[in-house]
C-alpha cells in the first residue's frame, strides 16, 4: 500500500464518502483532530438525519505553512537585525550629521530619514517572525504577533504614502516630518524624499512579510510573497548594478531619487530572505524541484534586472536628449537673437551711410524681433539659473547695443556729432559677437560633449541589455528545456504508474481484494468496487460506516471482528483476521480482513487502510482437505486393521509349523533309527543305506523349516532403532565363532568405532550370518584373514565383510540372495541358502541395500547400507 | 511307590519314541503316559478316568507337551499351579516349538524348564538321558519320594 497505490483512480464519489468517515472518525478510538485519543469502544450507529460535515479545508483552497526551523529562523533574524542596524545608523548619520552613515560615499545618493525608519520597522517584523518557539501564555504571543503586523504595515504605509506623493505630486511635508534635508541634495528629487522604487520595495516587502509570519496562509499568497521577494531583490540588485558602472551612473528614473546604495543592500536581504523562506521544500506546492526553481528564479531576476537598468537608462538618455534639445534651442535663439542685433547694426550703418530712411523699417523691426526674442528666451528658461545669468548679461550688452544704435540713429537725424557712437556702436557690437562667439563654441563643445556621453550610456545599456537579456533567455531557455526531459521523464513515470497501477487493479480484482483508505487528515475514504461486490452489493452503496461493516459480519464472529480492531487501533497497529460476513443476498461468505495505520514522523495516525478479500473458495478448499484427510485417516486405519490381521495370520501360520511340521519330521527320524538298531541286518546294506538317506532328508527339513521360521520371524519381529556398537558386536560374534572351532586360525581385522542405528538383536543376525558366510567360505584357507569396516557412500556409512575365501562367480550373483539359492553344492560347503536371504531382509527392513562383489577363488566382499537413522 | 515321570503327549509315535528313548536309559518301568490334557488332570487328581488312583503319589516331574487336544499344554499348567496340591510340581515342557512366546508363556505360568524336541533321533535319546537324569535323580523334587527309607 501506500504510495504505489494511487486511490484517486479507483476512486468512487468522494463526496458521498463523507458519511462513513465521518462516523468513522468520530468512532472512540480514532484520535480526533486535537490529536486526543479516546480509549472507550463505543460503536456508533449511522444517524442518516446529521447533516453532512462542514470542512473549511475542503471547501477553500488548501492553507499551507512555512516551516520555521533554527535556521531559518536566524536566517530571517539575521537580515532583520541588518535592515534595523542600517536603518538605525542612517538614523544617527542624520542626526549627528555623519555623512558615512547616510550616503557610504559623499557624491552618492544618502538614505533617506524615511527610508531609515521603514527599514527599522521592518526589521523588527522580520525579527518578530523569527522570535524563536511560542511564547508560553497565548497573551504574549498574540503581542507578538501583533507587533510584527503593526511594524510590517507601519513601513508599508511609509512606502505608499511616498508613491502617492510621487503619484499625485503632493508636497513634501511627509519627508521632512522628522528632519530637514537641504534642497540641494545629490540625486534627489524632493528633499528627503526616498527614492520610488525603495517605496514601492517597502509595499511590497511588508506585504511579504506579513503573510511569511502567519502561521496559516493561503498558497496565492506565498506565491505573492514569493514573487516580492523576487521583485525587491530585482530592484536592489539593479540599483547596484547602476552604481557599479560609471557609465551608467546612478540616475533614478524620470529624475526622481535615486535609491540609496544602502538600502539596496538591505532590500536585497530582506528580499533573498523572503524567497528563502517560501521556497522551503513543501510550503508551497510547486511542480518544478529545487534547483530548477532557483535557476528559474535566477532568471526572472536577470530580465528584471536587465529590464529596470535599461529602462532607467532609456529614461535617462531621453532625459538627456530632451535638455540636450532644450539647449540647443536655447542656443538657436541666443544666436537669432544676436542675428537680429547685427542686422540692426548693419541697417544703422546703412542708413547712417546713404541716409537711406528705408532702412529704418528693417531696424526698428530687428530691434523689436531682438526684444521679442529676449523676453521668449526668458520664458524658455525660466528654471535654468545658470541660462538666467547668461541671458541676463546677454540682455545687458543686446540693450546697450540696440540703444547704442539708436542714439546713432538719432544723432544723425539731429545732425549731432556720430562719431564716438560709431565707435561705441562697433564696440559693443564687436564684444556681443565675441562674447557670444565663445559662449556659443563653450555651449556647442558642451552639448556635443554631453550627447556623445548619451550615446555612449545608450549603447552600452544596449550592449548590457542585449547581453543581459540574452542571458535571461538562455537561462529560460535551459529551464524550459530541463522541464521537458524532466516533463517527459515524469509523462514515463506517469504511464509507468498507470500501467502498474492496472495492473495491480487487475490482481487485486482477480484476486476478489476489495481495498479502502481512510485519510484521518481531511477526511475523505476512497474504496474500491470489489469491496462493495465482496458484500453482495452489485451497485456501489452511498456510504458505509463501520458500524454496516459490522453488521454483515455473522453474530458468531462478532467478537473475533471486534478483538481484531480494538487490539489494532489501541495500538496504532495492523490487524489481519478472518470472519464470515452474511452478504446482500443472504449467501455466507469468508473474508480477510487486514490492514493498518499509517503514522507520521510524529507518531500520530493519518491514514487508515485496508484489504478485504474474498477467502471463501480457500475455506471451501481447506474443508475439502480437512474431510479428504479424515476419510484418509479412515481408510488407513482400515487397512492397517487389515494388514494386522493378514500379520497375525501368518504369526499363526509360522507358530503352527514350527510345531506341526517337525513332530512328523521326528517320527521319521525316529523310526528310521529303530529300524537301523534294530533290524539292521534284516533290511540288508540297501536297506541301510536307504535309511541313512531318510533320515538325513528329514534332518535336513528340519533345518530348512528352522530357517523359515528364522527368516519370517524376521519379517514380522518390531524393530526397535537405538544406537548399536557394531565393533563390538563383530568381535562378540567373531570371539563366538572362533570358541565353537578353536581350530582354525582366523585373522579377524575389525575396524573401531562402528556406530549404526538400528536394531540390535536384528543387526547382529546380519553379522552371524555374513560373519558367519565368511568364516564358512574360508575354512579351505589355512590362514583366513576376514574384515568388518565401514566405507564413505554418498554420505552414508557402507559396511562390508570382506574375505578371502572361496568367493563365487560373479555371473551368478543374481542367485545369490534368492531363498534357498546356493552357489555352491553340500559337498562344498554347507548350509541352506536362506542366510543371505534373511541379511537382504533385515537390511531391507532398516531401509537400507547390500550388494556383492567377489570372484572365484579371491574371495567376496559384501557390503551394505543402513538407510538413513529413523 | 516308586518315582514316576508323567508324560502327557497326544502324538503315539512321539510315545513311542519317548519310551523307546527311556528304555535305552533304563527307565522304562517309571513313565506313565497321558493323551491329552484332561487325561492329564484326571490323573494328576485321581479323577474322571483315573477315579481309582492314589492321588497323593504324584510324579517326580510331568513332561508336559503343549500341543495338546481338549486342553493345551499351558492350560494344564495353569490348573496344575493353581490346585495347592500339585502346584510345585516340577513340569518340564517338552516340545518341538521355539517360539519364544511360547517359552515366556511357559515359563509366566510356572514351568521349571523348557527342552525342545529335537529332530534328530539320537540327539533325542540323549536329551531324554539328561533330562531324566537331572530330574530323576540330581535334582531334589519338591515332593518327598515316597518310598524312600
Amino acid at each position: 500500500m501506500g504510495r504505489g497505490v494511487c486511490m484517486a483512480k479507483m476512486c468512487i464519489d468522494k463526496g458521498r464518502m463523507a458519511g462513513y468517515l465521518d462516523r468513522f472518525c468520530e468512532h472512540p478510538c480514532f484520535p480526533d483532530r486535537s490529536g486526543r485519543r479516546l480509549v472507550r469502544w463505543n460503536l456508533v450507529k449511522p444517524d442518516p438525519n446529521a447533516p453532512a460535515p462542514v470542512n473549511s479545508a475542503a471547501s477553500g483552497a488548501p492553507l499551507s505553512e512555512i516551516r520555521w526551523s533554527s535556521r531559518t529562523r536566524t536566517v530571517a533574524a539575521l537580515a532583520g537585525g541588518w535592515a534595523v542596524a542600517s536603518g538605525g545608523l542612517a538614523l544617527v548619520g542624520w542626526f549627528f550629521e555623519i555623512t558615512a552613515f547616510k550616503s557610504v560615499l559623499p557624491e552618492w545618493v544618502s538614505m533617506k530619514v524615511n527610508t531609515a525608519v521603514a527599514f527599522v520597522l521592518l526589521g523588527c517584523a522580520f525579527l518578530s517572525a523569527a522570535w524563536p518557539g511560542t511564547f508560553s501564555s497565548g497573551r504574549r504571543e498574540q503581542v507578538r504577533r501583533w507587533a510584527g503586523r503593526g511594524c510590517a504595515l507601519l513601513a508599508g504605509l511609509i512606502g505608499g504614502v511616498t508613491l502617492l506623493e510621487y503619484a499625485f505630486g503632493w508636497g513634501s511635508g511627509f519627508d521632512q516630518w522628522l528632519l530637514a534635508e537641504s534642497a540641494d541634495m545629490i540625486g534627489t528629487f524632493s528633499p528627503g524624499r526616498m527614492a520610488p522604487d525603495s517605496a514601492f520595495c517597502f509595499v511590497l516587502l511588508s506585504g511579504a512579510i506579513a503573510v511569511v509570519a502567519a502561521p496559516r496562509s493561503p498558497r496565492w499568497a506565498l506565491l505573492a510573497a514569493a514573487t516580492s521577494g523576487l521583485l525587491a531583490t530585482s530592484f536592489a540588485v539593479s540599483a547596484v548594478v547602476g552604481y557599479s558602472t560609471p557609465v551608467l551612473g546612478a540616475f533614478g528614473w524620470w529624475g526622481l531619487t535615486i535609491m540609496a546604495i544602502p538600502s539596496a543592500v538591505t532590500f536585497l536581504a530582506l528580499g533573498v530572505v523572503v524567497m528563502m523562506l517560501v521556497g522551503q521544500p513543501g510550503v508551497v506546492s510547486w511542480p518544478l524541484g529545487g534547483p530548477t526553481t532557483v535557476a528559474f528564479a535566477c532568471g526572472l531576476a536577470v530580465l528584471l534586472v536587465v529590464g529596470l537598468t535599461a529602462s532607467r537608462s532609456q529614461a535617462r538618455v531621453r532625459e538627456t536628449g530632451r535638455q540636450l534639445a532644450h539647449r540647443e534651442q536655447v542656443l538657436r535663439t541666443f544666436t537669432g537673437i544676436v542675428a537680429e542685433v547685427a542686422w540692426a547694426h548693419s541697417n544703422s550703418q546703412s542708413y547712417l551711410i546713404t541716409g537711406d530712411k528705408s532702412h529704418l523699417a528693417p531696424f526698428e523691426a530687428a530691434v523689436r524681433i531682438a526684444r521679442q526674442d529676449l523676453a521668449a528666451s526668458r520664458r524658455l528658461i525660466a528654471d535654468d539659473p545658470k541660462l538666467r545669468q547668461q541671458l541676463a548679461a546677454l540682455r545687458v550688452q543686446v540693450e546697450a547695443a540696440l540703444d547704442c544704435f539708436r542714439q546713432l540713429i538719432e544723432a544723425d537725424r539731429s545732425g549731432a556729432g556720430t562719431g564716438d557712437l560709431i565707435r561705441r556702436g562697433e564696440a559693443l557690437m564687436s564684444e556681443l559677437r565675441a562674447n557670444f562667439r565663445s559662449r556659443e563654441l563653450a555651449e556647442l563643445h558642451d552639448i556635443s560633449r554631453a550627447r556623445l556621453h548619451a550615446e555612449n550610456v545608450a549603447e552600452i545599456s544596449y550592449f548590457v541589455s542585449s547581453i543581459g537579456t540574452a542571458f535571461g533567455l538562455a537561462i529560460f531557455l535551459t529551464v524550459l528545456t530541463w522541464l521537458n526531459l524532466v516533463g517527459a521523464k515524469r509523462n514515463l513515470a506517469v504511464e509507468a504508474l498507470r500501467r502498474s497501477e492496472s495492473r495491480l487493479k487487475l490482481a487485486l480484482d482477480t484476486n476478489e481484494t476489495g481495498v479502502w483508505d481512510l485519510n484521518l487528515a481531511d477526511r475523505t475514504v476512497h474504496r474500491t468496487a470489489i469491496f462493495d461486490q465482496i458484500f453482495g452489493y452489485e451497485t456501489l452503496e452511498p456510504g458505509w460506516t463501520f458500524a454496516q461493516v459490522r453488521d454483515h459480519v455473522v453474530p458468531e464472529d462478532r467478537p473475533v471482528f471486534d478483538a481484531g480492531f480494538q487490539r489494532a487501533v489501541e495500538t496504532l497497529g495492523s490487524w489481519n483476521f478472518e470472519c464470515r460476513i452474511r452478504r446482500a443476498d443472504g449467501a455466507e461468505r469468508w473474508i480477510l480482513c487486514s490492514g493498518g495505520h499509517e503514522l507520521d514522523g510524529r507518531g500520530k495516525a493519518v491514514r487508515l487502510w485496508g484489504l478485504v478479500q474474498n477467502i471463501t473458495a480457500r475455506k471451501v478448499a481447506e474443508e475439502e482437505i480437512l474431510q479428504l484427510n479424515e476419510q484418509l485417516e479412515e481408510r488407513v486405519r482400515l487397512r492397517t486393521a487389515d494388514l494386522e490381521a493378514v500379520n497375525r495370520e501368518l504369526e499363526a501360520f509360522a507358530y503352527s509349523v514350527s510345531h506341526d511340521l517337525r513332530a512328523p519330521l521326528r517320527s521319521i527320524d525316529g523310526f528310521s533309527r529303530i529300524l537301523q538298531e534294530d533290524y539292521a541286518e534284516a533290511v540288508g546294506v540297501e536297506g541301510r543305506d536307504s535309511l541313512d538317506r531318510i533320515r538325513a532328508a528329514s534332518q535336513r527339513m528340519a533345518e530348512l523349516i528352522d530357517d523359515l521360521l528364522d527368516l519370517s520371524r524376521i519379517g514380522r519381529a518390531e524393530m526397535r532403532r537405538e544406537t548399536v556398537d557394531l565393533t563390538a558386536l563383530a568381535r562378540s560374534v567373531a570371539a563366538e565363532m572362533t570358541e565353537a572351532a578353536p581350530g582354525r586360525s582366523v585373522d579377524w581385522v575389525v575396524a573401531d568405532g562402528l556406530i549404526a542405528h538400528g536394531d540390535s538383536r536384528l543387526l547382529r543376525i546380519v553379522l552371524e550370518n555374513l560373519l558367519g558366510n565368511a568364516w564358512k567360505f574360508t575354512s579351505r584357507r589355512d590362514r583366513a584373514r576376514i574384515e568388518f569396516g565401514a566405507t564413505e557412500q554418498d554420505g552414508e556409512p557402507a559396511y562390508f565383510v570382506r574375505d578371502d575365501g572361496a568367493g563365487f562367480d560373479p555371473a551368478f550373483a543374481g542367485r545369490l540372495f534368492g531363498a534357498f539359492q546356493r552357489l555352491h553344492t553340500a559337498d562344498e560347503f554347507p548350509g541352506t541358502g536362506i542366510g543371505l536371504t534373511t541379511v537382504q531382509r533385515i537390511v531391507r527392513r532398516h531401509g537400507g541395500s547390500i550388494r556383492a562383489e567377489a570372484a572365484v577363488d579371491q574371495g567376496a566382499t559384501f557390503s551394505f547400507t543402513l538407510g538413513a537413522a529413523a | 511307590m516308586n518315582p514316576y515321570i508323567l508324560l502327557v503327549e497326544d502324538n503315539p509315535d512321539d510315545v513311542k519314541l519317548t519310551l523307546r528313548a527311556m528304555a535305552k536309559n533304563n527307565l522304562s518301568n517309571q513313565i506313565e503316559v497321558v493323551r491329552d490334557g484332561i487325561e492329564a488332570l484326571d490323573f494328576l487328581f485321581a479323577t474322571g478316568a483315573h477315579a481309582g488312583r492314589d492321588a497323593t503319589h504324584l510324579p517326580i516331574v510331568m513332561f508336559l507337551d503343549l500341543k495338546l487336544p481338549k486342553l493345551d499344554g499351558l492350560g494344564v499348567l495353569r490348573r496344575i499351579r493353581a490346585d495347592r496340591r500339585t502346584a510345585l510340581l516340577p513340569v518340564v515342557i517338552l516340545t518341538s516349538s521355539r517360539e519364544e512366546q511360547d517359552i515366556v508363556a511357559s515359563y509366566q505360568l510356572g514351568a521349571n524348564s523348557y527342552v525342545r524336541k529335537p529332530v534328530d533321533f539320537d540327539q533325542f535319546v540323549e536329551a531324554a538321558r539328561q533330562l531324566s537324569l537331572y530330574w530323576m535323580v540330581v535334582n531334589e523334587p519338591p515332593i518327598p519320594k515316597r518310598g524312600a527309607p
